[in-house]
C-alpha cells in the first residue's frame, strides 16, 4: 500500500507537469518542450529560498512571479516570431533551445550536484488504509486534483476557455472575432510558467532539486499526456497517476532499471492503440 | 536584362553541382589518411562520424519536418552492437557496420512507427525517451555491454580479413561518410524528396496527391536512422571503448545544434555544421560549465534569425547574386496549346449520406459524371457540395452509400488511396509548395507514381532516368496543354492567384487523372482570370477529363457546364443541361431567388412609403 500511495504522490507531479503542456497547448498549438525545466528552476529557488530562511509562502510567490515572467519571455522570444509561418517547425527547435537555455542556466549557477530542499513537513507520514502516506505527497495530490478539475471546469464553462479554443483551432478567425490572440497565448504560457514553477518547490522536496529533474519529468508528463489525451485536462489527472504507479510498482516488484523500460513499452503500445488517448478527442480533418 | 545572362549560379549548379561535391569528397577520403597528423586526422574522423549522424536527422527533421532526437540512441546501438559482436570474436568492419546499421533499423521502427502517430513534437519526445533508456538498457544487459563501466573489445578492426590500421580505418570512415552523403543527395533529388518536400509543406496535399503520409514521414525517419547506426560501430572501433557517458542527452542537443547551424534542410549542411561544432565549441576544455547553456542558445538565436542555417544563406547568397527568377506578367500564351489525353472514367455515387453532428450534410445524394463532360454542383453555402468533394476525395468519411469510379468502389479508402485510383482535386485556396518552380508543382502531381525511388535513384540506374524523364515530359506537356510552358521555370508561388488556380488544374492534368474534381475555382478570379479558367477547364473536358465543378457562380456555371446539379440542405433538388436549369421552378425558389415577389415588393413600397 506504501508503493501505491507513492506512485501516486509521484503520479501527481507528472500530472500538474502535464497539465502545465495542455495549457499552452489548448490556448496556441504549442508543446512547449521546456515547461519541466520551469518546474526544475522552481526547485532550486525554492532551495536558494530555503537556504536564506525564506518563509514558505514566499518562496511559492517568487516561484509564481519568476514562472510567470519566463513564461512570457518565452512566448515573447521563442514563439511569437513563427506563429504567422505555419509550415515552418522552427518553433519546435526554439522550444527546445529555451529548455536548453533554462537547463544551463541552472547548469552554471547550482552544477551538477543534487540539493535537497528541507522542505517543512516532509517528513511526516499519515497512516491511510494500511500504507504510510507522506503529507507532502497528499499536498501535491490534492493539488493536482483541484488544479486539473479547475483548469477543465474552466476550460469548458469560461470565456477564457472559449478564447482558447478559438485560438488554437484558427488563429485567424478568432482575431477577426475581435480576441487577441496574442495575449490569450501570453496569458497561457504565464500560466502555465507560473504553475510549473510554482510545482518546483515541492517535487524538489519529494526527490531533490537537480539539473537532470527537467528532462526526467519532461518524458514522464508526456507518457501521462498521452495516456489521458491532448487537450483533456482531466485526461492529464488520470495519466500522470497511472505513470506513477505503473512506475512505482515497476520499481517495487522488478529492477528500477526495468520501470522505465516499461513505462516506454506502455507508450508505444498506446501510441499504436489509441494514439488520441483514454479521454483525448479524434478530431476528423477536413479541408 | 538580368534574365539573359547565362552566367547563373543556380544554372551552374544544377549542371555541375553533383561534379563539384564529388571532387570535395574524394579529396576529402584522399587527403586525411594520408597528409595529416594524428590529431587532425582524429578530429576529421570525429567529423564525419557526427556527420553521418546529422545527416540523418536532417533526412527526418529538416526534409520530412519531423523532430527526432532520438539518434544517439540509434547510435547507441550501433556502437554496442558492433562491440559485442567483437567481444565474441567478429572484428570484420564489413559485418559490423551491416549489424550496426540493422540494429539502428530495428529502432528506428520501434520508436518511429508509434511516435509518428501523433503530431510533430510526438515523434520528438518518443525519440527522446529512447535516449533516457540508453544507460538502462545498457546496464540490464551489463554481461554483454559491461554496465555503466563500459567495454572495451573493440581494437584491431578487420577488412576481408586483413587487419586495418589507423589510416585504414580512418579511409573507411570517409568512405562511408562520403557514400552516404552521395546516397542521401540522390534520394533527396528523386521523386522522394519531391514528397517530403509536399509532405512538409501540406499534409492536406500530399495525401491528395496519393501519398500516404504516415509511410513518407516513417521512411525518412527510418532511413535517417540507418546513418547513426553505422556511426556508433565506426566510433566503436575508432575510440576501442564504449560506455554510456558517450550517448547522453547533452549529445543529442549537440547534434541538433550542429543540423541547426549547417542547415537542417540541406545534405551539406551535416558536414559543415558537424566541423563547426567539432573545431569550435567542443574543442574547449573550460567551455564545459558553459557548454549546455551555449548549445541552447545556438538552438534559440539561429533558430529564431536564421532558421535555414549556414547552407541556407550561402543559397540566398546565390539567389542574390542571381537576381530574381523571371517573372511573367501574361502567363497563358494564346497560341500555343498542345494536345494531351486525359483518362476520363464515369463516377457514379449512390445514396450517400453523411451526419455531423445531428447536421446531415448529405441525405441520399446520388448522380453521375461522365468522361467528356464538365458537370457542375450548385447550391447556397451549407448545400452539402464541399462535403460532397470531400467525401468523394476521402477526406471525409460517409456514413451509407457508395462511390464508384469506373468499375472501382472507393468510399472508405484513406484520401491517397483515392488519389492513386485516379481522383485529382484542386483546392479553395491553392496549394502550392514554397521554392518550388511551376515545373515541379505540376511535376509534383505525378508523386503518386511508382518507380523513380529507393535503389533506383540511389543508383541512378536507368529506370530513375526513365521515370524522371516521364514526369518532366507529362510536366511539360500538361503546362503547354494549358499554354503555360513559358513560366515553367518561375517560382511557382509567387504566380498571381489567377494563375496559381490555373497550375493547380495543371498539376492536376499531369497525374493522369481519372476524375478531376475543383473545389470553386473561380473564387476570388476578375472576368479575364474567369475566361482562362474556363478555356483550360473545357480543354481538359475535351481532351477525355471527367470534370466535377464546385462553384457559387451562377453565370460561371451554367455558361461552362454540361450538366447541372443543384444541390440544397445535402440532398440534390434538380438535375440538368444549363438551359433547363435556369427554368426550373424549384431552383429559382430555392437557390436563385426570384426577384419581384409579391411579398417583397410589398416590402419594398412599405419601405418606400415610410420616407
Amino acid at each position: 500500500m506504501t508503493t501505491l500511495w507513492a506512485g501516486l504522490g509521484a503520479g501527481a507531479v507528472y500530472a500538474l507537469v502535464a497539465l502545465t503542456f495542455n495549457i499552452p497547448l489548448a490556448a496556441s498549438g504549442v508543446f512547449n518542450f521546456a515547461q519541466p525545466q520551469f518546474t526544475m528552476l522552481g526547485g532550486f529557488l525554492a532551495f536558494e529560498g530555503l537556504r536564506q530562511g525564506w518563509p514558505l509562502l514566499l518562496v511559492l510567490g517568487a516561484c509564481v512571479v519568476v514562472g510567470g515572467l519566463l513564461g512570457v519571455l518565452e512566448e515573447r522570444v521563442a514563439i511569437r516570431p513563427f506563429v504567422r509561418n505555419t509550415t515552418s517547425r522552427a518553433a519546435l527547435v526554439t522550444t527546445v533551445g529555451f529548455a536548453v537555455v533554462l537547463e544551463g542556466v541552472a547548469h552554471v549557477i547550482w552544477g551538477t550536484t543534487p540539493q535537497a530542499v528541507p522542505f517543512p513537513g516532509t517528513d511526516s507520514t499519515l497512516d491511510v488504509a494500511g500504507g504510510r502516506l507522506g503529507v507532502l505527497d497528499l499536498t501535491v495530490l490534492i493539488l493536482a486534483v483541484v488544479a486539473c478539475l479547475s483548469a477543465e471546469i474552466a476550460t469548458r464553462t469560461t470565456g477564457w476557455g472559449l478564447a482558447n479554443r478559438a485560438t488554437t483551432i484558427d488563429p485567424t478567425a478568432a482575431e477577426l472575432r475581435g480576441i487577441d490572440v496574442t495575449a490569450v497565448r501570453r496569458r497561457a504560457f504565464a500560466l502555465a510558467g507560473a504553475l510549473a514553477c510554482a510545482v518546483g518547490p515541492l517535487v524538489a522536496a519529494q526527490v531533490t532539486a537537480s539539473v537532470t529533474l527537467g528532462n526526467n519529468l519532461l518524458i514522464l508528463a508526456f507518457v501521462a499526456l498521452c495516456l489521458g489525451g491532448f487537450g483533456s485536462h482531466v485526461g492529464c489527472l488520470v495519466g500522470g497517476v497511472a505513470v506513477g504507479l505503473v512506475q512505482a510498482l515497476g520499481a517495487r516488484y522488478l529492477n528500477g532499471d526495468w520501470a522505465l523500460v516499461l513505462l516506454f513499452a506502455v507508450l508505444v503500445a498506446l501510441l499504436l492503440a489509441r494514439p488520441s488517448g483514454l479521454f483525448g478527442a479524434r478530431r476528423q480533418r477536413t479541408v | 536584362m538580368r534574365r539573359s545572362t547565362t552566367f547563373r549560379i543556380r544554372t551552374l549548379h544544377r549542371r555541375f553541382g553533383w561534379a563539384v561535391a564529388l571532387a570535395v569528397g574524394l579529396v576529402a577520403i584522399v587527403v586525411p589518411p594520408t597528409m595529416l597528423g594524428v590529431y587532425d586526422q582524429r578530429q576529421i574522423a570525429l567529423i564525419a562520424v557526427y556527420t553521418l549522424i546529422v545527416s540523418g536527422l536532417n533526412l527526418s527533421f529538416g526534409y520530412a519536418g519531423e523532430l527526432a532526437l532520438g539518434q544517439v540512441a540509434m547510435f547507441a546501438a550501433g556502437a554496442y552492437v558492433s562491440a559485442i559482436l567483437a567481444n565474441h570474436g567478429s572484428k570484420d568492419l564489413l559485418l559490423g557496420l551491416v549489424a550496426a546499421t540493422l540494429a539502428a533499423g530495428v529502432i528506428g521502427l520501434v520508436s518511429g512507427v508509434p511516435g509518428m502517430r501523433l503530431s510533430h513534437w510526438s515523434l520528438a519526445l518518443t525519440s527522446f525517451f529512447l535516449v533516457l533508456l540508453v544507460p538502462k538498457v545498457v546496464s540490464l544487459f551489463a554481461d554483454q555491454t559491461g554496465g555503466l563501466l563500459g567495454i572495451s573489445s573493440t581494437t584491431g578492426p578487420t577488412l576481408f580479413g586483413r587487419p586495418l590500421g589507423f589510416t585504414g580505418l580512418l579511409t573507411v570512415v570517409l568512405v562511408v561518410t562520403v557514400g552516404w552523403l552521395a546516397i542521401a543527395r540522390n534520394l533527396v533529388l528523386s521523386r522522394f524528396g519531391d514528397e517530403l518536400r509536399v509532405l512538409r509543406e501540406s499534409p492536406l496535399l500530399a495525401s491528395s496527391l496519393g501519398l500516404s503520409t504516415f509511410r513518407v514521414r516513417t521512411s525518412a525517419y527510418l532511413l535517417g536512422s540507418l546513418p547513426a547506426g553505422a556511426a556508433g560501430c565506426l566510433v566503436a572501433y575508432l575510440n576501442g571503448f564504449i560506455s554510456p557517458d558517450s550517448f547522453t542527452l547533452e549529445l543529442a542537443i549537440v547534434l541538433l545544434a550542429a543540423s541547426v547551424v549547417g542547415g537542417s534542410a540541406s545534405i551539406y549542411g551535416a558536414p559543415i555544421g558537424s566541423a563547426l561544432l567539432v573545431l569550435g565549441p567542443l574543442q574547449t576544455s573550460a567551455f564545459t560549465q558553459f557548454s549546455v547553456l551555449i548549445y541552447g542558445l545556438f538552438l534559440l538565436v539561429i533558430g529564431v534569425v536564421f532558421s535555414g542555417g549556414i547552407s541556407g544563406l550561402i543559397t540566398l547568397v546565390a539567389r542574390r547574386l542571381d537576381g530574381r527568377l523571371p517573372v511573367v506578367a501574361d502567363a497563358v500564351d494564346d497560341s500555343a496549346f498542345a494536345e494531351h489525353a486525359i483518362p476520363g472514367e464515369l463516377l457514379g455515387v449512390r445514396g450517400l449520406t453523411k451526419s455531423f453532428g445531428g447536421v446531415r450534410a448529405l441525405d441520399g445524394v446520388t448522380l453521375e459524371a461522365s468522361p467528356g463532360r464538365i458537370t457542375a454542383l450548385l447550391g447556397a453555402n451549407g448545400a452539402g457540395k464541399t462535403t460532397l468533394l470531400n467525401a468523394v476525395s476521402g477526406f471525409v468519411r460517409t456514413d451509407e452509400g457508395d462511390i464508384v469510379l469506373g468499375e472501382r468502389r472507393i468510399d472508405g479508402e484513406p484520401p491517397h488511396a483515392i488519389a492513386r485510383a485516379g481522383v485529382r482535386r484542386t483546392f479553395q485556396t491553392p496549394l502550392i509548395p514554397h521554392s518550388m518552380t511551376a515545373l515541379e508543382t505540376v511535376m509534383s502531381g505525378r508523386l503518386g507514381q511508382r518507380g523513380g525511388r529507393g535503389l533506383s535513384a540511389v543508383l541512378r540506374l536507368p529506370s530513375f532516368r526513365r521515370s524522371r524523364r516521364a514526369d518532366l515530359d507529362a510536366a511539360r506537356g500538361a503546362l503547354a496543354f494549358a499554354g503555360m510552358a513559358d513560366v515553367a521555370d518561375v517560382d511557382a508561388q509567387s504566380l498571381p492567384l489567377g494563375t496559381r488556380r490555373l497550375l493547380e488544374v495543371v498539376r492536376a492534368v499531369a497525374g493522369e487523372p481519372r476524375l478531376i474534381l475543383l473545389d470553386e475555382p473561380a473564387a476570388g478570379l476578375d472576368d479575364d482570370g474567369r475566361a482562362e479558367l474556363a478555356r483550360l477547364i473545357r480543354r481538359a473536358r475535351d481532351a477525355g477529363g471527367t470534370v466535377i465543378l464546385v462553384e457559387h457562380n451562377v453565370d460561371f456555371v451554367l455558361g461552362l457546364a454540361d450538366h447541372v446539379h443543384v444541390m440544397a440542405l445535402g440532398s440534390v433538388i434538380a438535375s440538368g443541361p444549363p438551359q433547363v436549369i435556369r427554368e426550373h421552378p424549384e431552383v429559382i425558389n430555392s437557390y436563385l431567388g426570384r426577384r419581384g415577389r409579391p411579398e417583397s415588393r410589398t416590402e419594398a413600397r412599405a419601405e418606400v412609403a415610410d420616407r
